[in-house]
């Protein structure tokens, strides 16, 4: 085994010990993982995706992608599900690692910064929520692959000729398909090609006639797909579906403004600051084509973000990835620079130094967001599943917005809302009234709102104390009307009244 | 676009050669798809703003539209067949003149059909629609123009006719007419120079006399992006394959004299489209034409990737034939329903003194119904006004709003159909505001309402 690729797989099984030991360290998932183990529970006892949800908003139609829950599912047949979904999106994500050097390596040739590449795809702050069981752990990685597959299929021959590029080809495909039934994020991918191919020809390179023809059928393939499954949301919400039908009063913290500073933070310094410099250098000094691609796909991801027409968050996991992709081009070039100018006695010290900036300033950072993920709390979930024993199977109940997919995966009771908003006709209504609940000192206007949706159970956990800044409990809160009926650190109320009609 | 393909395919090469048979059965079969849904949910057949529109005119008398007058000869019971025979017909007399203008059958082959699938045409199918009116009436004249014999005089008569729609489709017949006697170098002939001065004398008059609309409609609240693109929920427009695929053929044929010369009509059907919506099948003809031309392109290529240009043109074709197949089930579910059309007829023996008030794009088939008037009437030129007015009536937060608004439009019913009871938010606005003792519930039956407002 060569050095290079025995330090890539110390690399790679460091990461996923790292990730693996906070996944079962730190107990529970994030909230957003409580909708995906549900869909995978469903797949497993039906063979089919939830996409008529009984529970969620008292039940709605649902649409999304459906592969990554059965590709976890077919794990879950063999280990049990909680631990599957602790165990395969810390390896998937790991797997950034290869994928990352891989990249670099084509792009750079150069094996040092390829392997620094790596270390920093496998630390991104962004990317190191452990205990997150999102789509996200399958597309990006996927995404980076077909990337790598793509590149790999440029030649001025075609494809058919050279049975390595063949390869390469029919890999690239596959992802794709695997792609376009994971997440719709996949059209990032597409945009980035787009601007490839206007870059190119501002630049005036040819565009290699494979390279076209693979794009062109990606992005008729990728939209055929989309048409499928989200038919219905095209029609109902028209343009309007890029943003999800997200609740107005909500929208900024799902589509913020771009902001360099948080962006800054979240991918970490030194990679984000040496890729924006590969990235001007690349575009207006050195026309560097070999990274275009990477480039390409930087503008489209920074330029949907600024437009808002993509989740800030999502968006900033792929920049993340691509700018550590982009540091193994940056340190050559450092590399280079010391090795012509006079500095070059200090080029020894070069890699030390960068490795010690990059423990400092991507690990460090890493290990934080592992430890401050939003999660909810053992005795939390011990209150919701006090719910699905102690409550009638056709009860509502209400809880935060975050706490939506506890209600129906432990309690498994109908909840007013969460934050799947997409194909939900009064979604912007529903959250007024979900934050009227909390909010309120009118007990009438409570329990006019809980009439409405029948809701009997009222859910006030610590995090939803500290949300809307309540210092006991709902200031509506009667004995006479709700009667407390679980009393630990999460509190629930059972409604016991009625409004009457006045005579 | 005039070469052919060499078509290696049997099924392929007999389906070109035979395409005028299939492609009338496919247009049947897809206009007789809402039809006959409509019919087994004992739905009125028609639908659409225009269609209400043109029928309440051929009641009145009060319209020169051409297929008004028709509709006022025709009985009630056959008028839903008038516009599957014009499209039919349309389609003929296209194949007909694509033959005489020596239009490749390929080319021909890719434009009938993705027209049949597009949803803008297949609504004007199965409506009353005065573009459609018009374009059968453009291509029967050109049809007679080309012969080289005495019939060619007959053209005439159907251009005549065609300058009764609006400005805006005589203006389009006079360009179109100029382009063909100068590209036929006819432009000096005494019977050019007749028709060219009598259609521009029938521009001038009618607008001046007639007072015929600069473009008629728009018959529904317009939203650009999902009037012209039907799969982001418009009324009709064009599939958004067909729409990627127009943009390949505009890449494609950019540098060709053929795209060159039809870009100033590009230019004048986008202007006309965004002023209005109504203007749709002009704009998705246009698009259809650069869609063929696209796919028409791709296939002929070379492609390094053989296997992946089968994958690409089925994708597209699949792509088009779900819009179709996806635009027909909506199609059948739209107004009017068999509720809206029983309640309407109660509302007609109720006592009434003021106008009728419901969303706008249900006033035409209120009006037609009930024989009153509505307080939206989108096409009469007022349009930005109208729609300010609807968004101000039906999201009103207080009554001290809502009332001076219903009262100055003379209000004394709303109409409230199932649809906008969905669409309409339940505790703000006036749904909301309906539980005030001014108003009063008539009548109610699944999910319909009619309301009295007491002055």
């Amino acid at each position: 085994m060569k050095s290079s690729t025995k330090i890539l797989v110390g690399i790679f099984l460091f990461t996923l010990a790292v990730r693996l030991f906070f996944a079962f360290t730190l107990p529970e998932f994030t909230y957003e993982s409580y909708f995906n183990l549900r869909q995978v529970d469903h797949i497993l006892d039906t063979g089919l995706p939830l996409y008529h949800d009984g529970l969620s908003y008292g039940g709605r139609e649902l649409r999304f992608l459906p592969f990554f829950h059965y590709f976890t599912a077919l794990f879950a047949l063999v280990i049990p599900l909680e631990i599957a979904a602790k165990i395969i999106p810390n390896l998937l994500l790991a797997t950034l690692v290869i994928t990352s050097y891989l990249i670099s390596k084509k792009i750079t040739n150069h094996e040092t910064g390829s392997l620094l590449a790596a270390f920093i795809a496998g630390f991104l702050p962004l990317l190191f929520f452990t205990n997150a069981f999102t789509v996200n752990a399958l597309f990006l990685p996927l995404i980076f692959l077909a990337i790598y597959m793509f590149i790999n299929i440029q030649g001025n021959k075609s494809p058919l000729r050279n049975k390595k590029q063949q390869k390469y080809l029919s890999a690239y495909i596959i992802l794709l398909l695997i792609l376009s039934l994971t997440s719709p994020l996949t059209a990032l991918l597409l945009i980035g090609f787009g601007i490839y191919i206007l870059l190119s020809v501002l630049e005036g390179k040819k565009i290699n006639r494979t390279e076209l023809e693979v794009i062109l059928f990606s992005a008729f393939f990728f939209l055929w797909v989309q048409f499928l499954f989200f038919k219905q949301s095209f029609v109902e919400q028209g343009l309007s579906f890029i943003w999800q039908n997200v609740p107005s009063r909500i929208i900024v913290q799902y589509f913020p403004k771009f902001s360099v500073g948080e962006a800054l933070v979240l991918v970490s310094i030194i990679p984000f600051l040496a890729g924006a410099v590969v990235v001007y250098r690349s575009l207006f000094q050195l026309k560097n084509q070999k990274s275009f691609l990477l480039i390409s796909l930087v503008i489209a991801t920074t330029l949907l973000s600024w437009l808002r027409l993509i989740r800030f968050k999502q968006s900033l996991a792929f920049f993340s990835v691509i700018l550590a992709i982009l540091f193994a081009s940056f340190y050559q070039d450092a590399e280079r620079y010391f090795h012509k100018t006079r500095l070059s006695h200090f080029r020894k010290y070069l890699l030390p130094v960068v490795i010690i900036l990059l423990l400092l300033s991507t690990v460090l950072p890493a290990i934080t967001t592992a430890l401050a993920q939003e999660r909810p709390s053992e005795e939390e979930i011990n209150a919701f599943h006090w719910l699905w024993e102690n409550s009638s199977v056709d009860t509502a109940v209400v809880a935060t917005l975050d706490e939506g997919h506890l209600i129906t995966y432990y309690a498994q009771r109908k909840n007013l809302i969460d934050d799947r908003f997409m194909l939900v006709k009064d979604a912007e209504q529903r959250f007024q009234d979900l934050t009227s609940l909390f909010t309120t000192r009118f007990q009438t206007q409570a329990l006019e709102i809980a009439e409405e949706y029948d809701i009997e159970y009222f859910v006030l956990t610590p995090a939803a104390k500290e949300k809307y800044n309540l210092k006991r409990e709902f200031p509506y809160t009667s004995k006479r009307c709700f009667e407390l009926v679980y009393d630990h650190e999460t509190k629930i109320y059972r409604r016991q009244c009625q409004l009457e009609e006045a005579q | 676009m005039t070469s052919n393909i060499k078509i290696e395919n049997p099924f392929l090469s007999h389906l070109l050669s035979h395409q005028r048979k299939y492609l009338s059965l496919l247009l049947l079969i897809i206009i007789s798809i809402p039809l006959l849904l409509r019919s087994a949910a004992q739905q009125p057949l028609l639908t659409g703003g225009e269609t209400y529109y043109l029928l309440t005119a051929a009641q009145q008398g009060s319209s020169y539209n051409p297929l008004a007058v028709l509709a006022s000869v025709i009985p009630d019971a056959g008028i839903f067949l008038l516009s599957p025979l014009l499209s039919i017909t349309t389609l003929l007399l296209f194949f007909h003149l694509a033959k005489k203008l020596e239009l490749s059958e390929t080319t021909t082959f890719l434009i009938a059909l993705f027209a049949i699938l597009s949803p803008a045409f297949i609504f004007s199918s199965t409506t009353l629609s005065s573009t459609l009116g018009f374009l059968f009436l453009t291509l029967s004249g050109f049809s007679l123009l080309v012969q080289e014999n005495k019939t060619k005089y007959l053209s005439i008569f159907p251009f005549i006719i065609a300058t009764f729609f609006d400005f805006y489709s005589t203006a389009l017949l006079i360009i179109l007419l100029v382009s063909y006697f100068v590209f036929t170098k006819k432009i000096r002939d005494i019977f050019s120079v007749l028709i060219l001065v009598i259609v521009s004398a029938l521009l001038v008059t009618n607008k001046l006399l007639l007072k015929l609309p600069i473009i008629l409609g728009p018959f529904h609240i317009q939203k650009i992006v999902p009037d012209l693109i039907s799969d982001f929920g418009g009324v009709s427009g064009i599939g958004l394959f067909a729409f990627l695929l127009a943009f390949i053929g505009i890449i494609v044929t950019g540098k060709k004299k053929i795209f060159l010369w039809s870009l100033p009509l590009t230019v004048l059907f986008i202007v006309a489209f965004l002023l209005n919506t109504n203007t749709i099948l002009f704009i998705s003809i246009l698009i259809i034409c650069y869609a063929a031309a696209g796919l028409k392109i791709l296939y002929e290529q070379h492609w390094m990737l053989p296997l992946l240009k089968k994958a690409t043109i089925f994708l597209l074709i699949l792509g088009i034939g779900f819009s179709a197949v996806a635009y027909l089930d909506r199609l059948s579910d739209y107004s009017p329903s068999a509720t809206d059309q029983a309640t309407l007829n109660k509302i007609k023996s109720t006592q009434k003194n003021g106008a009728i008030l419901s969303a706008p794009e249900n006033s035409y088939y209120i009006q037609y119904f009930t024989g009153e008037k509505t307080v939206f009437n989108l096409h009469q030129g007022e349009y930005r006004k109208e729609q300010e007015l609807a968004q101000k009536i039906f999201m009103a937060t207080y009554i001290e709003d809502l009332f001076p608004l219903l009262e100055d439009n003379n209000v004394s019913l709303i109409y409230l159909s199932s649809k906008m009871k969905e669409n309409l938010p339940p505790n703000q606005g006036l749904i909301f505001l309906l539980q005030n003792e001014r108003f009063k519930l008539l009548y109610s039956s699944e999910n319909t309402e009619v309301w009295s407002f007491i002055k």
